[in-house]
């Protein structure tokens, strides 16, 4: 608020800016005591997590965590190492979202270029034609049937290849290159560039923002996949991070069965709903870690989205 | 003299533009034809191996290429045959062998057809690419038709002649000659004359010295991946609603299944042909729709929030309210679920804070006997998304001209009026978009939520349309073989899905004259 205004309207009794000023207070108090419980509540949880994964596991089955780690030690993360598959879960997430985004980044971005090309034949068809699946699907079961029939499933090119072209994302590029003046492109024709010398050395330069922003949105999608996993995969190596999480958390059997036979393993020590604990942990780190850095790449994708959604 | 050679110049120019569009003729029937077989190689019913009955109907011959598994998946064994091969494997290994030959063929079709672009010059050299390409797939073809005779006239090994005849076989594997056959025989059969007749209509001394492409055409070259995987992962599962008209066999090898019988609506009418059935589908569609409705219902909470969150003053700490109440968005539904298990399971948190504030013992398992699912599951939807749903109202804030809030400070208006007279309206378009298409999206409720988030207690109430889908084809169901079923409702969904999406954009024209899509 403006306080001049305010003060030349009451130029003699200042009472009423006064009053006006108390209720200000008391709005930006329980404004932000609102918004910081809140803030709270999306925070706690996680931590919340995370203390009871690196407490003394004995106070943790006791339930006497509460705010603060106690005991601290990393032995639950040491252990997984030994809990069934983690291993392959790990790798083929980790896998996925490194080669499964930057070949998305490169399909989808060097499409959503070609597709500003006015020269195109027929460009207008070709663009509605890879933009309709944005807004239309043949629904879950017929796209099972068809990974089926493509010999996608238990298959690890599944996780890489339905999402190489995606619609959203060329949408993105499309219109952020439309933004680019052109004279910078028409100058390089003129130096004699060809369209994919113009792609890769002048154009994509210039787009890099934006594929920030896929990238990202690409690589949580990725590491968060889990739907892809439980429809096609039987064969428990090619879960992905999730999927396995998923199934540890439907069972309550033992997770590191024949870790007891181990010598020298301190099984006895180790609850099994921490380890899931802890494997959830392990999911949820690398986004926590990222996100923040990250966060306007995301606020930009959702903006441009915004406009052309 | 002038005159004469003009006219014959006139004839020539004539004559080469006739030859000009004769060969574009020529290559464009190539071109359809390549595309045609490629495709054809992913549909299953145009499946030129297919030569027994035995082999499964949801086997494309691109399948039979790789997968000798899901060719020869039907095919009986028995035990007490011990070893005894209904087909021999060396036919398998011949027709599977065939099948690569074939695949490869009408890619090679494929790449030369897309050649066909180029000047003379790529012309000169890419015209005989479709012609050993068309070859390649006769040779596959010849291969096919010979596992073909070789399935007519079994021949069984001496030493189970005593149990096993050749009439035997040939009931047990019924020889079939696939109409995809004499598909792929023509389309071959044509590509080789076309190409042969461009190929001479041709002339040999193309003055180009450089391979090049036109440029609107190489523009389509380089953009034709990108439409290859949309047709093959979003346009080819269309063909998938086949299933809702015939029987499903599951595949007791754990492969996949295979269509059965002849064409029926039996499963159109299997949902509503008793009592239970509906009653089960009604209270299905009932979770979708309320869920659907509270999302909406709670749809001015981003609203709130984003108006509310403008008003803070201090960045710093707007930025860590910001960064904090958007990350849960980011996490997914799994492992929301690890967290509320820490919170509301027997030994969570929850009830050790009761415990410990109330007193006694308190054991109850929150994710079980909660309140009402449908609540619940909404406030973790809330949680989970309201600060990141509210950013995008938070740039329709940043882009409201400034002077109108001091223009209404100055007429006196407080801080409420202001948000409520400028902020709220300002906002009212972006929340009228996001209203129509959670309108359009509204028989879409997402499977992670309710697949983690449901158990015995509460699957009655979320139960919801992607959920029930997932279950009857999918899920526990599977075995059962419910895929034509879960098919049908994934039609009805995705056909009205997309009649409410245009629905929901005539409204927004209507109203805004503005379209959402």
């Amino acid at each position: 608020m403006d306080r001049s205004i305010k003060k030349r309207k009451n130029p003699k009794n200042s009472g009423p800016v006064q009053k006006q000023r108390a209720a200000d207070y008391v709005f930006h108090a329980v404004n932000i005591s609102v918004f910081l419980l809140f803030t709270l509540l999306c925070f706690f949880p996680f931590y919340y997590l995370f203390i009871n994964t690196i407490s003394n596991n004995d106070l943790v089955a006791k339930g006497s965590i509460v705010f603060v780690p106690r005991g601290v030690h990393f032995g639950n993360y040491l252990a997984l190492g030994s809990v069934n598959s983690f291993f392959y879960a790990i790798v083929v997430t980790v896998s996925r979202t490194v080669a499964g985004t930057l070949l998305m980044v490169l399909v989808s971005s060097f499409a959503g270029y070609i597709f500003t090309q006015r020269k195109m034949w027929k460009r207008k068809f070709w663009y509605r034609f890879v933009i309709i699946p944005m807004y239309f699907s043949a629904g879950l079961i017929p796209w099972y049937t068809n990974m089926l029939s493509l010999g996608l499933t238990n298959n690890y090119f599944a996780y890489i290849l339905p999402g190489l072209a995606v619609p959203f994302n060329i949408i993105l590029v499309k219109t952020y290159i439309e933004a680019i003046p052109p004279d910078i492109e028409e100058s390089a024709r003129i130096d004699g560039a060809g369209t994919l010398t113009l792609f890769f050395r002048v154009v994509g330069p210039l787009t890099l923002p934006i594929l920030a922003t896929i990238t990202i949105f690409g690589a949580v999608g990725h590491w968060n996949s889990f739907q892809d996993s439980l429809i096609l995969m039987n064969n428990p190596k090619l879960f992905t991070l999730q999927h396995r999480l998923y199934t540890y958390l439907q069972q309550s059997t033992d997770l590191t069965a024949g870790m007891g036979q181990r010598p020298g393993s301190d099984i006895g020590k180790l609850n099994q709903t921490v380890i899931k604990y802890t494997i959830a942990m392990v999911s949820i780190i690398p986004i926590v870690l990222v996100y923040p850095f990250m966060q306007r790449y995301f606020i930009k994708g959702i903006m441009m989205g915004a406009v052309k959604g | 003299m002038e005159s004469i050679r003009d006219g014959k110049a006139v004839a020539q120019s004539e004559s080469a533009a006739r030859k000009d569009k004769a060969l574009d003729a020529l290559y464009w029937a190539v071109r359809v034809l390549a595309v045609f077989l490629f495709v054809a190689l992913f549909v299953a019913d145009l499946n030129p191996a297919r030569i027994t009955t035995k082999i499964n109907r949801s086997t494309s011959l691109f399948t039979s290429c790789f997968s000798r598994a899901r060719l020869t998946m039907g095919i009986p064994r028995y035990e007490f045959l011990d070893g005894f091969e209904f087909v021999s494997s060396s036919t398998v290994a011949l027709l599977s062998a065939s099948c690569v030959f074939v695949a490869f063929g009408a890619a090679v079709c494929l790449l030369a057809a897309g050649a066909s672009f180029g000047n003379n010059r790529v012309k000169n050299l890419a015209g005989w690419f479709p012609i050993g390409g068309a070859a390649a797939v006769f040779l596959g073809l010849g291969g096919i038709y010979l596992a073909y005779t070789r399935i007519c006239s079994p021949s069984v090994p001496p030493e189970f002649l005593n149990v096993v005849s050749a009439e035997y076989v040939l009931e047990e594997v019924p020889p079939y000659f696939p109409w995809g056959f004499w598909l792929f025989f023509a389309g071959s059969a044509l590509i080789i004359l076309f190409s042969a007749a461009a190929r001479i209509l041709l002339k040999r001394d193309g003055a180009e010295k450089k391979f090049k492409f036109g440029e609107a055409h190489l523009l389509f070259l380089y953009a034709f991946p990108v439409i290859l995987l949309t047709f093959l992962f979003s346009y080819l599962p269309l063909l998938g609603w086949r299933y809702a008209f015939f029987n499903y066999d599951v595949d007791p090898y754990g492969i996949g299944g295979a269509l059965q019988g002849k064409f029926t609506f039996a499963w159109f009418s299997y949902l509503f042909s008793s009592g239970p059935r509906v009653s089960e589908f009604l209270l299905v569609v009932r979770n979708t729709l309320v869920m659907s409705a509270l999302g909406i219902a709670s749809g001015f909470l981003p609203v709130a929030f984003a108006v509310f969150f403008s008003e803070i003053n201090n960045k710093p700490l707007k930025k860590i309210i910001q960064t904090v109440t958007t990350l849960p968005n980011f996490i997914s539904w799994i492992l929301i679920y690890a967290v509320a298990l820490t919170l509301f399971s027997t030994e969570g948190l929850w009830n050790n804070i009761l415990s410990r504030v109330a007193g006694g013992e308190h054991n109850t398992n929150w994710l079980m006997d909660g309140p009402d699912p449908w609540l619940r599951m909404l406030a973790w939807g809330i949680w989970k998304g309201v600060g990141w749903s509210a950013i995008i109202y938070l740039a329709a804030i940043a882009g409201i001209d400034q002077e109108l809030y001091e223009a209404a400070s100055i007429d006196g208006a407080r801080r409420f009026k202001k948000m409520w007279y400028i902020t709220v309206p300002s906002l009212l378009p972006t929340f009228s978009v996001l209203l129509m298409l959670a309108f359009a999206g509204m028989l879409s409720n997402g499977l992670e939520q309710y697949l983690v988030f449901s158990n015995s207690a509460t699957i009655d109430k979320l139960n919801v349309l992607d959920l029930y889908i997932y279950n009857r084809g999918l899920g526990g169901d599977s075995s059962s073989g419910m895929i034509p079923l879960a098919t049908v409702i994934s039609i009805g969904k995705s056909v009205i899905s997309v009649l409410l999406l245009f629905l929901a954009n005539r409204v927004s024209k209507f109203l805004r004259g503005e379209s959402i899509i």
